[in-house]
């Protein structure tokens, strides 16, 4: 059975995003690239879908980006807070990417395409501009 | 005529058709409002419709999601609707979810969250859905009661017009106790009955200060195009404007104007009533398409058969539309939907009088439009009936109507539901029987305020459609009983020919006793028995008892040869007479 993969829209989206994000400061990890998407993606999302909805989402994106990248296996999704994990060094960034994707895929699928990326590039207007060129 | 007085309170278009029409013009600006109703009333989708209309960057709209239907849930659905725009969400409709806060049973951080949001974002509508949930984090009444009170004093101050959306049911203990409905200015009631296997979804505003809104329930329909309100369409009360003095809308039928001197009056309505097969849509069409040969334009609302095939039927006999509505002077409507309320179909018809600026509008027939409605419009059929005259005439079409009723030939059935007074005018046709032939016969029963022709003419249907012809003369073509006459022609005004031979009988025998009628004229039981009771009650016949039996005996001479008339049916004749 081939296993669900985000639109390549949203997978450039989210490449997009994981690669714009450094420049805000912090240490540029991965990981805390990564943390500081989600906790983004948090404080303007949940407002609109609730925090416990916010969480569902983010566990099931784990749980979809794992099955083509098994090395998130030992991140888990942390209600309210930041997934637990994402230090871990063997982490890389393409792993990172497709766990954001699977996010706006997520999303996409429930609320449609359309708005799902409207309200992501809201978050991260610079990074959209990015994907287009 | 009332004016508005200070301060002015601006009326807000809600976006939601017939909603305005309902609340008297629009929802006033800063209004605090609750939505309540049962499930699948309704509720959400109008308030997504109110604030998606409304809102703009400049004048945003803040939906406050509960714990009602899931944000997530919501969005997907409430994308399915045509008023739902991506661009707006987040901009112009700012969604934010207060579950956290509902789920901590704590008014005060709900109240906290709620206000700093508004004083954020400054909207010009705020929603709560559900607010139900956000009371039932309220300690006590009292608690909801200051709660709701500051709630709707800090939005009015900061100039938002609210809506709580809620799930109350109506007539309950609660919905007169609880302080919401105290201090809301507005309450819009949303509730959905089941009728026999109809659903109907019905809006009411219990309360709206400061507007004078149309009482009673109207009809709420939820598409993908959201909600529509049909309102309840009344009388005005006034004198009909559109009477144009002498002026008459021809039939289409030449003999049948000669009748009512020129056809009808503009403005005002007629009904046709007649047997199944005696050319009533062929009339109505008739009249449609003599307005459309004139440059007026018509509609003619048919139910049973899709347009198509009525005007392939059609074209066999009368007048053809096809080229009428080609050049878009007539519209065929077809209301083929069941379980359309009153409301409903006269909205759809009102729309295509509209469309054509129609003149003349004809419905083919009542009889299927009963039909076509819901069961409780179907029960008080009349009202709806009535309803339906004054809204299209309000209009100032000339309206036709058809109607079926059983020929019955012991009565005069002018129309089903006694909805024959409702009209201004009223065209009778009928079967009779002439010289062996099945013909037809049409008779203006009364047009008002107008002098007509009173003749009952017979009419024919033709490859060119209806011909009216002669007057039928010495016939009893209306009430069905034909003219019996006794031995050397004298009339027995009354009588049926069975209980005129049952009377021939009588006087042949002198006196006789039921069994031995019986044996002489083959009529038994209840029969006999009536067309004695008959015979008694015309006297033309009495009663004597010998040795315990009824004997029957006539109160006839015959010394002429002639039966003469019974004094009661002489009385009726006398009394006829007079009435004419």
């Amino acid at each position: 059975m081939n296993e669900p993969r985000p639109r390549p829209s949203a997978t450039r989206l989210a490449k997009a995003i994981v690669r714009a994000e450094p420049a805000r400061g912090g240490d540029g990890s991965d990981a805390e690239v990564t943390s500081h998407i989600i906790a983004r993606l948090r404080q303007e999302l949940g407002k609109l879908i609730g925090p416990a909805g916010f969480d569902i989402l983010i566990a099931r994106s784990l749980v979809l980006a794992r099955r083509a990248h098994p090395v998130l296996a030992g991140v888990t999704a942390v209600p309210g807070g930041t997934p637990a994990g994402l230090d871990d060094p063997a982490l890389d960034e393409v792993a990172l990417i497709a766990l954001v994707a699977n996010f706006i895929e997520l999303l996409a699928t429930l609320i449609g395409e359309d708005l799902a990326m409207g309200l992501v590039i809201d978050v991260w207007p610079a990074a959209a501009e990015e994907e287009k060129k | 005529m009332t004016t508005r007085r200070d301060p002015t309170i601006r009326l807000l278009p809600t976006g939601v058709p017939g909603l305005d029409a309902v609340l008297g013009g629009g929802l006033p600006e800063y209004s605090f409002n609750l939505i309540a109703g049962g499930p699948g009333g309704g509720k959400t989708t109008l308030a997504l419709q109110i604030a998606f209309s409304r809102a703009s960057v400049e004048a945003p709209a803040l939906y406050f999601t509960v714990l009602g239907e899931p944000p997530l849930k919501m969005l997907r659905h409430a994308q399915q609707y045509s008023f739902f725009d991506k661009a707006k969400v987040g901009k112009a409709v700012r969604f934010v979810n207060l579950s956290a806060e509902a789920m901590d049973k704590d008014l005060g951080s709900i109240m906290k969250r709620m206000l700093a949001e508004v004083e954020e974002i400054h909207p010009a509508i705020v929603v709560v859905d559900s607010f139900r949930t956000v009371a039932h984090a309220s300690g006590s009444e009292t608690d909801l009661q200051a709660f709701v009170q500051r709630l709707a004093l800090h939005l009015t101050g900061w100039q938002a017009t609210t809506f709580l959306v809620g799930e109350y049911e109506t007539e309950t203990a609660e919905s007169h106790s609880n302080p919401i409905f105290t201090i809301a200015d507005g309450i819009l009631w949303l509730t959905q009955r089941i009728e026999r296997t109809a659903s109907v979804r019905r809006l009411q505003v219990t309360k709206m200060r400061a507007c004078a809104t149309m009482p009673g329930l109207h009809t709420l329909s939820l598409s993908l195009d959201g909600v529509r309100v049909f309102p309840r369409i009344l009388p005005r009360g006034e004198p009909r404007p559109h009477r144009r003095g002498s002026a008459r809308a021809s039939t289409g039928v030449e003999g049948l104007d000669a009748m009512m001197s020129g056809g009808i009056p503009t403005g005002e309505s007629a009904l046709f009533v007649g047997p199944s097969g005696s050319g009533k849509s062929l009339f109505a069409r008739h009249f449609i398409a003599a307005g459309a040969e004139a440059g007026e334009p018509g509609v003619l609302v048919v139910f049973a058969e899709h347009p198509e095939e009525h005007l392939s039927r059609a074209s066999a006999f009368g007048p053809e539309l096809a080229s009428f509505i080609e050049r878009g002077l007539v519209e065929v409507l077809y209301l083929r939907s069941l379980d359309l309320t009153i409301d409903e179909a006269l909205a759809a018809v009102r729309l295509a009088v509209e469309r054509k600026k129609a003149t003349k509008v004809a419905i083919d027939s009542l009889s299927e439009f009963e039909l076509a409605l819901v069961p409780s419009s179907r029960d008080d059929f009349r009202e709806a009936l009535f309803r339906s005259v004054s809204a299209l005439t309000d209009l100032g079409v000339t309206l036709v109507m058809t109607v079926h009723v059983v020929q019955s030939f012991t009565e005069l059935s002018l129309s089903p539901h006694l909805t024959e007074f409702m009209t201004d005018v009223l065209v009778l046709q009928r079967y009779v029987e002439i010289d062996g032939k099945l013909e037809k016969a049409v008779a203006v029963v009364k047009m008002r305020d107008s002098s007509h022709d009173t003749s009952i003419r017979r009419y024919s249907i033709e490859g060119g459609g209806i011909v009216v012809g002669e007057t039928l003369r010495g016939y009893g073509v209306l009430n069905g009983i034909p003219d019996v006459r006794a031995e050397g022609g004298a009339p027995l005004p009354g009588m049926t020919g069975d209980e005129a031979a049952l009377l021939q009988h009588l006087g042949e025998l002198g006196e006789a006793d039921a069994r031995t009628l019986s044996r002489r004229t083959g009529m038994k039981g209840a029969t006999l028995s009536l067309a004695l009771a008959r015979l008694e009650h015309l006297e033309y016949a009495t009663t004597k008892r010998r040795k315990g039996v009824t004997l029957y005996c006539t109160t006839t001479q015959k010394s002429t040869g002639v039966v003469a008339r019974g004094a009661g049916a002489q009385r009726e004749t006398q009394h006829r007479a007079r009435q004419s």
